[in-house]
């Protein structure tokens, strides 16, 4: 049995999804040539001073909100004291021992959760670039507005570290945060993780990791670390109390620094900001745009609409796909044969053209009148497949899509009757084969009219005139 | 050389450029005149803007002749301290650090000035990042006191005060932390105003200390002084602390029957010159004969004062000033790794005071001192802040002396910081309370030398202090005499 | 009473690294006996058994900015001040981890 018993915590920074960043209102957009969003307040001009952002502020309100947090309704801006070529004012505007919001957690799944020591709202560092000349200060990102989401060390796993932050994104990324996009490092990661003998209850030395760009890199960096330690102490060797970076093609972490002498940061209350003071109406309005948290929606999806697990997973993902899976239902669509179309067809469409579901060509609506159409007969499920896409890259509607591509249903014996014939004549070896009672040949036959009508023949009308046909010859 | 137009006060030049009785260029032609005479004994100007100075000047006239509105400032040359920016131009803050820095932008008090038709005709010396009481800590030498050459005119904003003393322009904007504003407007004879703590926006305010720092001005009379507190004031978008004027404080006081001066004994004790004691005492007992009452009022925190304040404004100070590193801006010194140019850049940059009070600052703020000394200056500062309070239930102004020693001579007190910043104990407190208070010329040293007294008001009755400086104005004549030149 | 903290040389070493300056050795005397005479000056501030009581000072709360983008700096003016740049940034001697 394990003779260790992991402990780990996560610090997460989640940049928050606004238009300008948190003191200055320089554009917040990521793309651009080096120091091309930036305000004299994100160089740290002399005489500027902070301008705080409100949806900044409501954002990080709501995520406090949605994770089950305490809002305490005073806080302070701290400055965070340190020399670094990325940080403009040589200090970094955090909050420090009066931070936005006390508690909240995390779920993990199965029931469990991982409870959050606090909030906090801080602005970003700039971006050095290493070259052959020195070192290159880009200050685009110098001043974005993150929250930093700071977990109690309750995580007994690597895999409870990846769960906390699957999770983790999908919330926020359910009501509006942030995009929590860790390649993209609109989330970013720190793990602490420590051992201690199995029955202890004193935490062991802790190494803190960084450089982790995804759950799954997360994951692979603990189960790493854990190996690591519990092999050092299981030799009777000592934990060193450090910072160690993560290298993921080389599988191993690499100590970046030792932690033994704690920086001082004198940190004090930032004189050029007054108390953030938290309203009534801010945290009625955000708790109102939080909407449904994933694990309340997946409880409804899976009772109310009867889905199988598979289905309620796909669909609640993002809170856009629910949303469109909904009004389609909405339109009178049957939810299985909704969840389906929006599983097998939309999905794959929206994603093969990077849209979102607001830019999607067809709504809900529409489809709905391409399925009213199939579950009339009107359409057969191939040609309706046919007409969906069409409907997508012209934005026609269905009943015009399907007279463009001339594939409403072939119905009538008549029309069909040559088209059986020639599919005959074309395959007599499978004809002779149904004939001596091998009753799957038909189904070459049926293939051979199906293509010949390009997908427009009733199958059902078509196995009685092969049969009969068959029968008679 | 007279003074001539560059002696008239800020109000009647506006009201001459508005008439068409004088043009703006011929204001400011005389104001530059005036500098370029008195200026090379003074040196209350690190740079003399002539270009922008006539290019402003020709604007306001232009406008004026075109029928537009000219500005209730129209016309009128202002220097400003060397700590408030103006785009496209040095703002160095008396230091080595900025000598060559050029601001993208314009501090927003500036901007208001120069948009109601002030002239900026240069910026003015100052002890560097506003850390001082004589003007002797700036990188440019010091300003002299025009009153006697080899005194200093205080500081920090000794050019400012200065120059209006010295008839050079009738408006100058300056800064005060700690008295920054009023001791220099007492050592050189004329009127300076501390607003109330964000009445006036602190954007592009090179900051010292950000929960001290006010935008404040200098003139010959308070009169000026309200036209250009009427014209800078109020709330700013690029300052979170800046405040909005609260409205009901247009009523002006007719006389000075009946106003209660409060004296607390904290600050008109020992301590004080003799002559400093003698000229403030008979000030009293004229503003007494106009019938005004003198009240004992207590602010029993008050002798925490100066140790609080130097804590709180130097680690302030500490991290307001982190920012220059040689990185983006500032003075470089050369070193292949970046930790040692960060050093060496900032051990160059800045003066010897600047690093004491970087270093004091740093110990304030630093793990283990923080709660013995930063914590405990805050809460007395807030114990100070609530003698006020009360002391403002028993009267309507707080009276002192503003500094307990006239002008001293220049060199003399360099060699102790501690002697240096006791010079403000008489000003430090409004400073903390965050309430207005004002320097005005209330009488002379037996050899000749100007006294100022200082009147401190509740938060938002800056207009009070203005009126009651002008009454007393009305019948006194201190403020009418100027240095020979 | 406690004396009031000493600022030896090694204390003066700390705070100055912590500030990033440097105190020639020829100032360190000086610069330690300021500093320590400022601070036992202020020492009466640590030693005064005042009231448990702070009486609050009234602030008004923290104005917000509405999330509106405005066009950014130019990079020739992000960069006029600069020391040295290349490529559109800044350029510091290399950085060296601790």
């Amino acid at each position: 049995m394990n003779a260790f018993t992991t402990v780990i915590g996560l610090e997460v920074h989640v940049q928050l999804a606004t238009q300008s960043k948190l003191f200055s209102p320089a554009p917040s957009s990521s793309l651009g040539e080096p120091n091309s969003r930036v305000h004299a307040v994100d160089i740290g001009l002399p005489g500027v001073l902070p301008r705080p952002n409100a949806t900044a502020i409501a954002l990080a309100v709501r995520a406090s909100l949605a994770l089950g947090g305490e809002i305490q309704r005073t806080s302070r801006f701290a400055r965070k004291n340190y020399f670094y070529p990325d940080l403009p004012k040589g200090y970094q505007i955090s909050q420090f021992d009066e931070p936005l919001c006390r508690g909240g957690s995390v779920p993990l799944g199965d029931g469990r959760s991982c409870r959050l020591h606090r909030i906090h709202v801080e602005e970003d560092a700039g971006k050095l670039v290493h070259g052959d000349i020195g070192t290159m200060v880009d200050l685009n990102r110098a001043g974005m507005p993150l929250v930093e989401i700071v977990g109690e060390p309750d995580l007994r796993a690597p895999s409870e570290a990846h769960a906390f932050l699957t999770n983790l994104r999908e919330i926020l990324r359910g009501c509006g945060v942030s995009e929590c996009d860790m390649e993209l490092g609109t989330m970013r990661c720190d793990a602490n993780i420590s051992l201690m003998p199995a029955g202890a209850t004193e935490f062991g030395t802790k190494v803190e990791l960084k450089n982790l760009n995804s759950p799954k890199m997360v994951q692979r960096a603990l189960e790493y670390e854990e190996r690591r330690q519990a092999a050092i102490l299981a030799a009777g060797g000592r934990i060193a109390a450090e910072t160690r970076g993560w290298n993921d093609e080389a599988g191993e972490s690499r100590p970046q620094r030792s932690k033994e002498q704690a920086p001082d940061y004198r940190y004090f209350r930032d004189p050029d900001l007054p108390p953030l003071v938290i309203d009534d109406a801010t945290i009625a309005r955000e708790r109102g745009a939080i909407g449904e948290l994933p694990d309340a929606r997946r409880a409804r999806f899976r009772s109310h609409y009867d889905l199988p697990d598979y289905d309620v997973a796909l669909l609640t993902q993002e809170r856009d796909v629910g949303d469109w899976f909904e009004a389609l239902v909405a339109e009178g669509i049957a939810p299985k044969t909704a969840s389906n179309w929006v599983m097998s067809d939309v999905l794959p469409a929206r994603n093969a053209r990077g849209a979102s579901m607001a830019t999607f060509p067809v709504e809900p609506r529409g489809l709905a009148e391409l399925l009213r159409m199939l579950d009339a007969g009107t359409l057969t499920q191939v040609a309706a497949r046919r007409v969906f896409a069409h409907m997508v890259d012209t934005r026609d509607s269905a009943a015009d899509a399907t007279r463009t591509l001339g594939l409403l249903r072939i119905a009538d014996a008549a029309s069909l009757e040559p088209f059986v014939a020639a599919a005959i004549a074309a395959l007599p070896e499978a004809a002779a084969a149904v004939r001596a009672g091998k009753e799957r040949a038909i189904d070459a036959l049926k293939g051979h009219v199906m293509r010949a009508t390009k997908g427009r023949s009733d199958p059902v009308l078509v196995d009685t005139l092969l049969r009969q046909s068959l029968s008679r010859g | 050389m007279t003074p001539g137009l560059a002696g008239l006060s800020a109000t009647r030049i506006a009201a001459m450029v508005r008439a068409g009785e004088v043009t703006a260029v011929e204001a400011t032609e005389a104001a530059l005149a005036r500098v370029g005479a008195a200026d090379s004994e003074l040196h209350a100007f690190l740079e003399v803007t002539r270009d922008t100075a006539l290019a402003a000047a020709r604007a306001v006239d232009e406008r004026h002749a075109r029928g537009g509105d000219p500005g209730p400032l129209a016309g009128v040359p202002m220097a400003w301290k060397d700590n408030l920016v103006l785009a496209d131009h040095v703002a160095s803050a008396g230091s080595r650090m900025l000598e060559q820095y050029r601001s993208p932008f314009t501090a927003t008090a500036l901007q208001r000035a120069l948009a109601a038709g002030a002239i900026p005709i240069g910026r003015t010396n100052m002890d560097e990042f506003g850390m001082g009481s004589s003007t002797e800590n700036s990188a440019y030498g010091p300003t002299r006191n025009p009153w006697r050459r080899d005194r200093v005119p205080g500081g920090s904003s000794g050019g400012s005060a200065a120059a209006v003393a010295a008839g050079m322009c009738p408006l100058a904007m300056g800064s005060d932390t700690g008295g920054s504003v009023r001791q220099p407007a007492s050592l050189c004879g004329v009127t300076g105003l501390k607003p109330t703590y964000g009445r006036v926006s602190r954007h592009g305010l090179i900051a010292y200390a950000s929960s001290l720092d006010c935008v404040g001005a200098f003139a010959r009379t308070a009169e000026d002084l309200a036209l250009w507190l009427s014209v800078v004031s109020g709330i700013d978008p690029a300052d979170p602390t800046s405040t909005p004027a609260e409205p009901g404080h247009t009523r002006r006081r007719q006389d000075l029957r009946g106003l209660r001066i409060g004296v607390p004994w904290e600050l008109n004790g020992p301590g004080l010159d003799d002559e400093i004691a003698r000229v403030t005492r008979e000030a009293l007992a004229t503003l007494t004969e106009l019938g005004a009452r003198v009240v004992d009022v207590a602010l029993p925190h008050v002798p925490h004062a100066v140790p609080a304040y130097y804590l709180v404004a130097t680690a302030e100070a500490s991290s307001n000033l982190a920012r220059y590193d040689g990185v983006r801006y500032g003075l470089r010194r050369g070193a292949n790794r970046c930790d040692a140019m960060i050093t060496a850049s900032r051990s160059a940059g800045f003066g010897p005071e600047v690093q004491l009070r970087i270093l004091l600052g740093t110990f304030a703020l630093s793990a283990g001192y923080q709660d013995e000394f930063y914590r405990r200056a805050n809460d007395a500062r807030a114990q100070l802040t609530a003698d006020f309070r009360a002391a403002f239930a028993q009267c309507d102004v707080v009276w002192s002396p503003t500094s307990p020693v006239p002008a001293f001579p220049i060199g003399s007190r360099t060699d102790d910081p501690l002697a240096m910043y006791l010079c403000d104990v008489l000003t430090v407190p409004a400073s903390l309370a965050g309430l207005p208070a004002l320097s005005q010329p209330c009488g002379f040293t037996r050899d000749g030398m100007p006294v100022g007294m200082q009147w401190t008001a509740p938060a938002m009755q800056d207009e009070e202090l203005l009126d009651i400086a002008r009454l007393f104005e009305s019948h006194t004549d201190h403020h009418k005499r100027s240095p020979t030149p | 009473m406690q004396p009031p903290p000493p600022i030896d040389r090694n204390e003066l070493q700390k705070l100055a690294e912590l500030a990033r300056l440097h105190v020639p050795a020829e100032r360190v005397a000086t610069v330690t006996q300021h500093l320590q005479r400022i601070v036992a000056a202020f020492d009466a501030l640590r030693s005064e058994k005042e009231e448990a009581t702070v009486p609050p000072v009234p602030v008004a709360p923290l104005r917000l900015r509405p999330d509106v983008a405005e066009p950014p700096l130019t990079t020739e003016v992000v960069l006029r001040n600069a020391p040295r740049q290349a490529a559109g940034m800044f350029v510091v001697p290399r950085v060296v981890d601790a």
